[in-house]
Formats: C-alpha cells, structure tokens, sequence
C-alpha cells in the first residue's frame, strides 16, 4: 500500500470506487472515483482527473480537475483547472478558471460586506477577485 | 501482583521460556505463569487472574492471544502488559518496544495509556487490523453511517493501528481499500484498454481509498473470509467498530500517539 497519498490527506475515494451518501466530517478530500450526493468540508476538497461528482460540494477550498455536477460553495478558494468541468451555480470568495476548464452555471461572490454579489453573464475576467491571468476558460 | 497468560507455543524453544522468566525475576516483577490451552483458553485465564485480585494481567504471545486477553481487559482497572512473541510488527509499535526484552522492561515502569480497540462482530476485539481475504478482486459494499461504498476490492482491510499509517482519531477506524476497474465488456471498456493498453498504466495511487469511520459494515455477493489480526476469522457480513471503552495498557514512557 501506497503511503505517500495517505499521509497527505485525510480521506481519499478512490478510482472505481463508487460513494452514494453525504460524505461529512471527513478532513480533507480527494476524490478520484465516482460520487453521488454531498461533499461537505472544512478543509479543502480536491476532485481529480478522473472523479465524477453529482451532488452539492461545500468546503474551503475546491479544487476541480474531474467533473462537478451540482453547486459549489467554497468559503475560501474555488479553482477549477483544464481538465476541470464544473456543471452548476458556484458560489466563492476567490475564484481561478485556467484555459480549458469548463463552467456552466452562475457564479456569486461575497462582497467585502459579507453580501453576496452575483456575476451572472460577465465574462470571467471581468468578475471581482478572479485572477485574471488564469481565467481565460470557457466560462459560458 | 503479576499475572502473566504465557503462550509458550510461540517460543522458539524450551531455552527462552526460562530466559523469559528469569528475565521477569531479573527486573523483580515475577509473579504466577498459567498456560492457555483447549480447556483453559486465554480469555477464562484473564477472568480468573482479575478474579484472583491480580493488579497487572500481561500477555506473553502473538497478537491472537494480546486480543483474546484484551477483549477481558475493557474497563477493567487493572493494568494489561503485553510483551510479544512471535508478534506482528504493529504490536511492538503500540507499545513502544522493539523486543520483548525492551517490552518487559518497560512493564516495570507501569506507564498507563488508556487506548481503544476495533470491535468485530460485537465479540472479537483487534489492536490492529483486519484484513478481508481477496483470492481474486471482489465486489463489496461498505455502509458507513452516511454512505454506501461500493467497488471491486482488490485489498481490503478495516484497522485499528494500520502499519505506517498515523492515526489521527482515536475513536474512530481506518478504512484501506485498494479497488480495480469492474469487469465490462462494453465499446468504451475495449477502446480505453486499447488506449492505455491491457494491464493499464494507471497510476496505482489512484486505486488506493482511505476512510474514517467509527463503525462500518461489510458485505459482498460472495462470502468472503476476514482474518482478525492474523488470527481467528469471521466471514462476510460483518460489523466493525471502535470501543467506547478503554484498556489500561502499559506502553513505553514518552510514547506519543502510536502510529
């Protein structure tokens, strides 16, 4: 066994595996397979190349490089990278779109009063605290 | 005062069974040596060395004997000392102890660390782990309180203390699974094997799950064997979970949080 990944983080759904439940007070996630409900942390969730998420993800920081079927709130950080597919409203404080990622949905932000500030139909470079050099993805 | 359940089977000679307990009268905890047999398993020797007023049970063995004499040890306020023979690695680690000569030493010291244990079935106990035995990989599903888990296991095992692996939550069990592709005959299984070639060059890490849970239950279409820390075996489907009660077990002085 592998442990190099264990120790890294705290809870890891592999390849070929398939979840069906709310998966909560975990640590910090990966997820490599498939997963069929919601994602709920207070550290980071990672999705890899290979996962496939239908259901609601909620965590610090969300870092997408597989598919997200479903809402995204991430109370610090959401970044979806090329190979990333994100399918769904995202609510984020700070959100990174590189070249090649997908988005399909609507994207909020809190202000800096704690309101949120929706962004619908503005391109992503547009949109407060989106980093603008890694943005360029096919945000529709 | 001591009461050692001496499994002299895991001697490697008769030579060490007296090296053994001069060394114990050597550090000046001597005290009575009974032997687990058929008629007087390991687990009727605790009660009655409890029962005889003893302070310090001690299991001399490997880890089936440490977990049949644990299994009497929960809650109780005697202290429980191990010191192992013939032992998986695991159990010298939650001691503190590289031999036994290093474990009977440390017994004097009567340094007290309140652990927990895996539970099976609600009747075995397991400081270590248990490992469900894959001849060939099979599906299984794993309920945990929230979730179903459902793969194809190649690896499989439910742990208390897992080799190498730090525990991070005393009251809950990790959950190691190392799962394959499920057989699929279908045009995309045949064109993602012609891609990546048949036997595959994915990255084995990939395959690799890790869980916590403080209670899970396995089942599978086969019955499957699980072996109890190398010992007595149940079949699926069973039932795993941490105690909510504690052992006093003697461990080495300034022993941090096992790994």
């Amino acid at each position: 066994m592998e442990r190099r990944s264990m120790e890294n983080v705290d809870t890891i759904i592999g390849l070929n595996v398939n979840l069906k439940g709310n998966l909560k007070n975990q640590g910090s996630i990966q997820v490599n397979g498939s997963v069929e409900g919601e994602i709920r942390s207070d550290d980071n969730v990672n999705v890899g190349e290979t996962a496939v998420v239908k259901g609601p993800i909620s965590a610090k920081v969300v870092e997408v490089s597989g598919t997200v079927k479903g809402i995204i709130e991430a109370s610090e950080k959401l970044e979806i990278n090329p190979t990333g597919k994100v399918i769904g409203d995202i609510n984020v404080k700070s959100l990174i779109i590189k070249q090649g990622a997908i988005f399909v949905g609507k994207s909020a932000m809190p202000d800096q009063g704690g309101d949120i500030v929706e962004a619908k139909d503005q391109p992503a470079d547009e949109k407060s605290d989106v980093d603008s050099d890694k943005s360029e993805g096919k945000v529709k | 005062m001591y009461y050692y359940i001496f499994d002299v089977r895991k001697c490697k000679n008769r030579r060490q069974i007296e090296e053994i307990k001069d060394c114990l009268s050597d550090l000046g905890i001597s005290g009575e040596f009974v032997i687990p047999d058929k008629i007087r398993p390991a687990r009727d020797l605790a009660e009655q060395g409890i029962f005889k007023g003893y302070s310090t049970i001690i299991a001399i063995g490997a880890d089936s004997l440490i977990d049949e004499v644990a299994a009497v040890m929960l809650a109780k306020q005697q202290a429980f000392g191990i010191i192992p023979l013939a032992a998986s690695e695991n159990i010298f680690k939650i001691i503190g102890a590289k031999s036994w000569e290093e474990a009977a030493a440390n017994l004097r010291f009567r340094r007290i660390s309140e652990t927990r244990v895996g539970i099976i079935n609600e009747q075995h106990v397991f400081f270590s782990f248990c490992q469900v035995e894959l001849d060939r990989p099979s599906a299984v599903t794993i309920e945990f309180e929230d979730f179903l888990l459902q793969a194809k296991a190649r690896e499989l095992y439910v742990a208390n203390r897992f080799p190498g692996l730090k525990k991070k939550d005393e009251s809950k069990l990790d959950i190691i699974l190392r799962s394959v592709e499920p057989k699929s005959g279908g045009i995309w299984s045949r064109l993602k094997k012609m891609v990546i070639g048949v036997g595959g060059q994915i990255n084995k890490e990939l395959e690799l799950s890790l869980l916590h849970s403080d209670g899970v239950r396995i089942f599978s279409p086969r019955q499957l064997l699980i072996s109890v820390d190398g010992g007595i075996s149940v079949k699926t489907p069973a039932t795993f979970g941490v105690s909510q009660k504690t052992i006093r077990l003697i461990t080495k002085r300034n022993l941090n949080n096992q790994t």
